[in-house]
């Protein structure tokens, strides 16, 4: 359960990302947020895995007040909470394997569970054949596929994805959209900032949709307009 | 796919730094290695002469055992004296044998005739050791005077310049070590800045992030230690010989003493070199612990 509870965010004076926004998405849900650049959608994913503060309000993720989350427990945080990438971000120097594995290493797997949990996720994001390869060997939707693997391959219970398919062509998209709507009925909750109107409207799942910081429309079932 | 992987990773792409590094801390614990040596010889060379009679007094040939056993009961009156040693001309000659046993030449040339007779002395407390100089200086029959206090206060105030110049010298080159840490760890975070920016999201601790820079301070550590042991026992066998013939008559020095181990300072033995290198490698590894842990917290916190 992810609750937002009369939170703003703004930056400086006069530059207010988000303002007084209310909502709560239950686990397992998928959620499309949507409104034009500058309306807030990366800032409120922001917000949930702690990479911003908010100026007022307050956030929780299940039992966690992320706003008052000490220093110390946000990579506790971000193990729950897993975020996708527009432009992925990649470890450019290690395999697909290794990008994967970085997850199960960060939470202290040993070798072979580590081994058997990368195979299982390359299965699920359909790179068995590209194991060995590197980042800049790989096309951009397969990219933004590993980057899928790593975000799912801890123990993790929420999938935020910024933009996941702004990079890549329609029907590659497609195959993305197909992999994280998979995750989504495996129990994970999705929020899923984006612009592809195509994607969002043959969805037909909740969308909140933002203007200028605030939620204009927040509808069940719904399209992107 | 583990730390140690990325670790080797690293260091192959940064070689300049990595021996930069690893000769730094080198040369550091080299140093320290001479000092720790210097220390310790020159502490259980005093602690060797404290033991040692206070005054030695070497008589002429025209003074015989009578009037020696005369200024024997002259001093006992005094109150001020512990033990005496008369060394006859004979005995001399023995511990002049025993001391050059190695030299023939020396002790072809040699009889009992030309060497003195000596009353060794020690006093109840070093305190009256100038007043017993004092009054011996006034006696007939007597050739010479070795106050072994003058020779213990030379030492000591030469293993004090020694520790004094060392711990500075010492000190200067921890820090250099330490500054060369902290620039080659911290330009490595700069170039890995995304690299942890990425690691942060996905749900790394600090402690995650800065372990492969901690083990990089350590490895450095452990091979600057273990080349600065090399060196070192390369050197104590090259002086070796030297040092024969300076500390001519010094029997065994002991640094310090385990139940059926003894660590021998001089001649340096087994155990002493071990201890060195385990000295130089708990040093190596508290340097390199020290200064990746603060580069690695430091630079973190400004990235």
């Amino acid at each position: 359960m992810i609750l937002f509870d009369a939170v703003s965010k703004s930056y400086g004076r006069n530059k207010t990302a988000v303002a007084d926004i209310s909502f709560k998405v239950e686990s397992g849900e998928f959620v499309f947020l949507v409104g034009p650049s500058g309306a807030g959608k990366t800032t409120i994913l922001r917000l949930i895995n702690r990479e911003l503060n908010p100026t007022s309000g307050s956030i929780f993720v299940d039992d966690w007040q992320v706003d008052k989350l000490p220093d110390s427990k946000i990579p506790f945080l971000r193990r729950k909470v897993a975020f996708v990438f527009q432009d992925f971000k990649l470890l450019q120097d290690r395999t697909v394997a290794e990008n994967v594995a970085v997850a199960l290493e960060i939470l202290g797997r040993n070798r072979d569970s580590a081994v058997r949990r990368v195979n299982q996720v390359l299965a699920t994001v359909h790179l068995e054949e590209k194991i060995n390869f590197f980042p800049r060997q790989l096309s951009l939707g397969e990219q933004q596929r590993v980057a899928i693997g790593r975000a799912i391959a801890g123990e993790t219970q929420v999938l935020l994805a910024d933009e996941p398919t702004g990079n890549l062509d329609p029907r590659t998209s497609w195959e993305i959209l197909k992999i994280i709507s998979k995750i989504n009925k495996g129990g994970t909750t999705v929020i899923m900032a984006s612009h592809n109107v195509d994607i969002v409207n043959s969805m037909k799942k909740r969308v909140i949709e933002l203007q200028a910081g605030k939620i204009v429309r927040d509808q069940k079932k719904s399209r992107y307009n | 796919m583990n730390t140690e992987l990325n670790l080797a990773r690293r260091l192959r792409r940064t070689p300049y730094q990595v021996i930069a590094s690893v000769f730094m801390m080198f040369i550091t614990l080299f140093v320290l290695s001479l000092f720790l040596l210097l220390v310790a010889s020159t502490s259980s060379l005093v602690t060797y002469f404290e033991k040692k009679p206070q005054l030695t007094v070497f008589f002429t040939n025209e003074k015989d055992k009578v009037s020696v056993d005369a200024l024997i009961e002259k001093l006992k009156t005094t109150g001020k004296i512990e033990t005496f040693k008369y060394v006859s001309k004979e005995e001399a000659l023995n511990i002049y044998r025993e001391q050059n046993k190695d030299d023939p030449l020396l002790l072809e040339m040699v009889t009992a005739d030309i060497l003195p007779s000596s009353l060794d002395i020690s006093t109840v407390s070093p305190k009256y050791l100038n007043e017993i100089y004092q009054m011996l200086k006034t006696e007939p029959g007597i050739d010479d005077i070795v106050f072994q206090k003058e020779v213990v206060d030379t030492l000591i105030s030469w293993a004090n310049t020694v520790r004094i110049v060392g711990a500075i010298f010492i000190v200067f080159l921890v820090l250099s070590t330490f500054f060369i840490l902290l620039t080659s760890i911290g330009m490595k975070i700069a170039i890995k800045r995304e690299e942890i920016e990425i690691l942060k999201l996905v749900g790394a601790t600090n402690w995650f992030i800065k372990k492969p820079f901690i083990l990089e301070g350590l490895l450095y550590g452990s091979i600057g230690g273990s080349l600065a042991w090399v060196f070192s026992t390369i050197l104590l066998l090259y002086l070796n010989p030297y040092a024969a013939s300076f500390l001519r008559g010094v029997g065994t020095l002991k640094l310090l003493s385990l139940p059926g181990i003894s660590f021998n300072i001089w001649p340096p033995n087994i155990f002493l070199i071990l201890l060195l290198w385990l000295v130089l490698l708990i040093s190596g590894l508290t340097i390199g612990f020290i200064g990746s842990f603060y580069a690695s917290s430091r630079y973190l916190k400004e990235n």
